[in-house]
């Protein structure tokens, strides 16, 4: 396709999209270059936007055992076990989803199962702010003694990412040719073996790419996670939100440190599955 | 020899055949609160058949720092120990409330803000602890008439309390005593500038020491602090309200913030802070106080624990130059009238759920005892604040926080009054909070936030049940100071 | 092919493979986790919200049943109703904000050049940061002496110093901002999905034909483009309407109330205030009042699709 024929157009498109990366970038690279400030060089004014005096110290603090260690009166929170905590509710959960979710959209678009409202009443549970829920979660998990375990949240985040994940994969799983299935039938292939031989490998990276954006879902939910947890249980939302309040330390550098470790695993995935992820949002709607 | 020994012996076999049977019914050894909490404890432990064991203490994760050492010290002694479920001090009402409904027991004693106690224990998730105190003996007679008030609800004890948080005025006594400024001042207003009797009095220091030289738009030294974030600065305004003579209800919980002394007393609250930094807003004690021991404003109103933020060797850069003044006040009817606002106070509660709830009475009454509390409200994290007569006189305390500052925390003390204190105290405060900041923002006039918070009093009062409110207010009356100001 | 007999010799595998088994076999545990899990949840909401509860008041089976009641202090409770008309107006602001960045971003990088890559990726980052850690970020550099004063100083030529987090519409600004920075990812994702699939044929048939650049968008890209807009617009707005966490992490839902969307709100009622049966209520009319806003947008989804599954491309 021709492009337009504006001479400068090329140029006016990087300044619009540079502008937006900037914006993008902007409180990324602050908060990295912060982890790597000393106490002094936080809040200064002008700002500092390179530390002067580059130090490791932020990651240290944060990265030893333990919940939490107290100096000169500031409290530094640890990483380590919201990291544990977070990867084992999250990635348990969203695998879990994944499963169950394709199946079930492979069963719905090749046999209708459920009806053909199915997938928009699914979409509703999405709807439901978590706020509404959480109050009688707490009562209905202390009956069934799900409070403040792994078992209880993992159940929550597979509920709740099983709309998505079953959207998806619809788009997916429609994607593969029914001929290719029949035929394998034909030929006495089992209807496991269709699964594994045919439509697995034609849907694997929609697989991937529903995983990890249900896991990146899972992985910053705060609300849920708060109400359904005390002592055992600690998601870095969670160890984040100590912090956060204006009434909490504004120790810049030690959660600053903490912010660009609890990005880092999700920063990695996410690029190695962009391009995989462009594919999968388009619900079922666009030809391809 | 053998005559002492066979004594001891006796003494021995009484001790532990009453360490054995004492779980239950008798007072521990010990001649101070510390011995006898932790000869309970031992007790306590014995009688479980246990070695070691580890309690759960929520609390806001501000205060962590200033109690693991002495948390450390009982461990060693009794072989109980503490896990830290911190949360954001603005959240321990949500978790709290949340296991007053959970029952789950994951924590067995914990630290709060004393306006959530009347609803925590209608809830039933606070445990009345009179039997408890009763043979533990906890020192309550040292401490300070009043504090140990906001740990009761009703009649019964729900806590102990470990930190004497009512407000003091700070000023910097260098920024007076530099060359020229008295004389200035004197001319200007009329009085001598030093610790002010009234708001009126502060409102003019503030507004003399604002100073912005380069006129950059932006004062180097601000004039005054206190705090007016979000669940915070009705505080503040309530202290004010208390000393123009106001009371929230009357005895039949009708609202009386709206009339002359709520409006007059808001109307100073919101001029005051013209001379605050213009972030103030979104400010409690992790931005103010280094903000104000960097030297940034001339005076502050705030918590006792200011003075150790203040006087810190190595974090502050005023040290030395500070005086801790009586709080103001209005006058009324001719007699100036002080008050100084419990706004906070530390308070150990436990749980009624708790799997172990006297073992984390004995841990509390440890860290309120006379030897104990010293120690934590002297220590150089410490957000706990002097309490106790003994604390007047124990040497660690004034090395601490500077003999003024004690004696004039003490003497605020005698003028002291509580928060609202009854069911609902949360909803309440919250409440007149929003609207206060309303009027702050310029958002609403003064009146109208007065009158807003009065209609939605008499909401909250209906719904809750005006008989049952009438009665805690009944209960809490008694905490209010009788004298005008400080002996 | 298989019999489809009673399930003999071959035993469980034999059985299973029935069609009439096997497609079930997911929905048994999808079905079954939403019956235990959801359904008693909402269930209890529902029954809550018939009382007059609060945690003060002892045993919530023990209370008793007030009907209405609950829904009508909620009805009349304005601090309740401005909340929700916030978070709508929140709504109402971010979405089609991004919406309008989304679409001018997603058309610059639609046909391939140099760097694209490294834009889309850059465009993709915010998606993948916690929100929590977006919130204390922001939080920083929303302070009245942060860099992003600095830069506003820069451009202005004179000192600005916005108190963001102190101030009033500043503040909701913030809270708005922090959102559109975030998710306008998801929406660009969507958006340029959506552009690669649009079908090449009527777009050189219109060329062929002499359409202007702009003919050939207005009157063919974007309608083609509608359902995509639709599932944006759907996608952003549901979670919009859920916001929580920015309001709590950045303001904690001041100054005054100016950030306090119905998530906070009903948070602080519930737990705060102890007014359970009350939260129940409103949260009844909240998902009342999300529903139709969704439904209506689910009907033109349900129509695009079927349309273009059944009737073909245009």
């Amino acid at each position: 396709m021709r492009q337009r024929g504006f001479p400068l157009f090329p140029l006016v498109r990087h300044t619009l999209l540079l502008a937006w990366a900037a914006v993008t970038l902007f409180p990324i690279y602050w908060m990295v270059m912060t982890s790597f400030k000393q106490a002094a060089e936080w809040v200064t004014w002008p700002p500092r936007w390179f530390p002067h005096e580059p130090t490791l110290v932020n990651y240290v603090k944060v990265l030893t055992p333990g919940t939490s260690t107290f100096e000169l009166g500031r409290q530094t929170l640890k990483i380590l076990k919201p990291i544990g905590d977070s990867l084992i509710v999250s990635g348990i959960g969203s695998l879990i989803a994944v499963l169950l979710g394709s199946a079930l959209a492979y069963s719905w678009a090749r046999f209708g199962t459920g009806g053909r409202s199915y997938p928009y009443n699914i979409l509703s549970i999405r709807m439901v702010p978590p706020i509404v829920i959480a109050v009688p979660f707490v009562v209905y998990f202390v009956t069934l003694r799900l409070l403040d375990t792994y078992t209880g949240l993992i159940l929550v985040y597979l509920a709740t990412s099983l709309p998505y994940v079953i959207w998806m994969m619809l788009a997916f799983v429609e994607e593969v040719p029914v001929e290719l299935e029949r035929a394998a039938r034909v030929m006495g292939a089992s209807r496991w073996k269709v699964l594994r031989s045919v439509v697995l490998p034609l849907t694997a990276s929609g697989l991937v790419v529903t995983f990890l954006f249900v896991f990146i879902l899972n992985w910053s939910e705060l609300l849920l996670a708060m109400t359904l947890t005390n002592t055992e249980v600690s998601t870095i939302p969670i160890q984040l939100n100590k912090f956060q309040s204006a009434n909490e330390g504004r120790d810049y550098g030690p959660q600053a440190a903490i912010g660009t470790i609890a990005t880092l695993p999700v920063v990695v995935l996410g690029f190695l599955i962009q391009k995989h992820l462009l594919r999968g949002f388009s619900f079922g709607l666009l030809r391809k | 020899m053998r005559r002492l020994s066979g004594f001891l012996s006796i003494v021995g076999a009484v001790a532990l055949t009453s360490g054995l049977t004492a779980a239950s019914a008798q007072t521990p050894a010990g001649t101070t609160a510390d011995a006898r909490a932790v000869a309970g404890a031992k007790a306590y432990m014995q009688s479980k058949g246990l070695t070691s064991l580890k309690l759960n203490m929520m609390m806001p994760s501000i205060f962590t720092a200033g109690s693991t050492v002495e948390m450390a010290n009982f461990e060693k002694e009794t072989g109980i120990g503490v896990n830290y479920f911190e949360v954001g001090i603005l959240q321990i009402q949500a978790k709290a409330m949340s296991e007053a409904v959970a029952k789950s027991g994951s924590f067995d004693f914990w630290i709060g803000d004393p306006i959530s106690l009347p609803d925590l224990a209608e809830a039933g998730l606070a445990k009345p602890i009179d039997d408890l105190v009763a043979r533990g003996k906890a020192d309550l007679d040292d401490i300070v008439p009043g504090f140990q008030e906001q740990a009761r609800y009703k009649g019964k004890t729900y806590g102990l309390v470990a930190d004497g948080d009512n407000f003091i005025l700070a000023i910097r006594k260098d920024l007076i005593d530099a060359p020229g400024e008295r004389q200035k001042f004197k001319a200007k207003y009329g009085w001598e500038p030093g610790c002010p009797d009234t708001y009126e009095q502060w409102y003019q220091l503030a507004e003399f020491f604002t100073r912005d030289p380069k006129g950059a738009g932006v004062p180097e030294v601000y004039g005054a602090m206190g705090y007016r974030a979000r669940s915070w600065g009705w505080r503040w305004w309530l202290q004010q309200f208390y000393a123009k003579g106001g009371m929230p209800f009357d005895d039949n919980l009708k609202p009386l913030i709206a009339g002359k002394e709520g409006l007059e007393s808001l109307r100073d609250y919101i001029a005051l802070t013209k001379f605050m930094p213009k972030d103030i807003l979104g400010w409690a004690t992790p931005q103010a106080y280094p903000f104000y021991a960097g030297g940034n404003a001339f005076s502050i109103m705030t918590y006792p624990s200011i003075a150790i933020a203040a006087e810190h060797p190595e974090r502050s850069k005023i040290v030395g130059k500070n005086r801790y003044c009586l709080v103001p006040g209005y006058v009324v009817g001719g007699k100036l009238v002080r008050r100084s606002l419990q706004g906070y106070g530390n308070i150990f509660y436990v749980s009624s759920y708790a799997k172990h709830p006297e073992a984390a009475y004995w841990l509390a009454q440890y860290l309120t005892s006379k030897e104990v509390s010293a120690r934590l409200v002297s220590g150089p994290n410490s957000v706990y604040d002097p309490y106790r007569r003994s604390h007047l006189t124990d040497a660690r305390v004034i090395k601490a926080r500077t003999k003024e500052m004690v004696e004039t925390h003490l003497k605020n003390a005698q003028v002291m009054a509580p928060m609202i204190l009854i069911q609902g105290a949360v909803e309440y405060n919250d409440v007149l909070d929003q609207n206060i900041q309303e009027a702050l923002l310029g958002k609403i006039t003064a009146e109208d936030a007065l009158k807003n918070t009065a209609a939605a009093w008499e909401k909250i009062t209906n719904q809750i049940g005006r008989k049952q409110q009438i009665e805690g207010w009944k209960a809490i009356k008694p905490a209010f100071p009788t004298k005008n100001v400080p002996d | 092919m298989t019999a489809a007999g009673a399930p003999g010799a071959g035993g469980l595998r034999r059985w299973l493979e029935r069609e009439r088994v096997f497609k079930w076999l997911p929905f048994v545990p999808v079905q079954g986790l939403f019956a235990l899990l959801l359904l008693p949840n909402f269930l209890l909401l529902v029954y809550l919200s018939l009382l007059s509860w609060r945690i003060t008041r002892g045993a919530w089976w023990n209370a008793a049943f007030t009907g209405l009641d609950s829904f009508q202090r909620a009805l009349e409770d304005s601090r309740f109703l401005w909340a929700l008309a916030r978070t709508f107006a929140f709504a109402a602001v971010a979405v089609p904000l991004e919406l309008l960045l989304v679409f001018g971003l997603a058309m610059l990088c639609r046909r391939s050049f140099r760097g694209r890559r490294i834009y889309t990726s850059v465009f993709l980052l915010p998606m993948m940061i916690v929100p929590a850690v977006v919130g204390y970020d922001l939080s920083m550099l929303l302070i009245d002496q942060g860099p992003f004063n600095q830069l506003l100083s820069l451009f202005a030529g004179r000192t600005v110093t916005v108190r963001w987090l102190s101030e009033y519409t500043p503040a909701q600004l913030a809270v708005i901002g922090a959102d559109v920075w975030q998710w306008t990812a998801l929406t660009f994702l969507v958006f340029t999905a959506g552009l690669a699939g649009l079908p090449e044929e009527p777009i050189r048939a219109a060329r062929v034909m002499g359409a202007s650049r702009w003919q050939i968008f207005w009157h063919i890209e974007l309608p083609l483009l509608k359902p995509v807009i639709a599932i944006a617009v759907i996608l952003r707005s549901m979670e919009a309407l859920k916001m929580f966490d920015y309001p709590m992490l950045l303001t904690q839902a001041g100054p005054g109330n100016a950030t306090e969307t119905v998530a906070v709100y009903l948070w602080r009622v519930g737990w705060e205030f102890a007014r359970v049966s009350d939260a129940a209520a409103m949260s009844l009319i909240l998902l009342v009042a999300v529903a139709m806003y969704i439904l209506v947008a689910i009907r033109v989804l349900r129509r695009e699709r079927r349309r273009l599954t059944e009737e073909g491309a245009v």
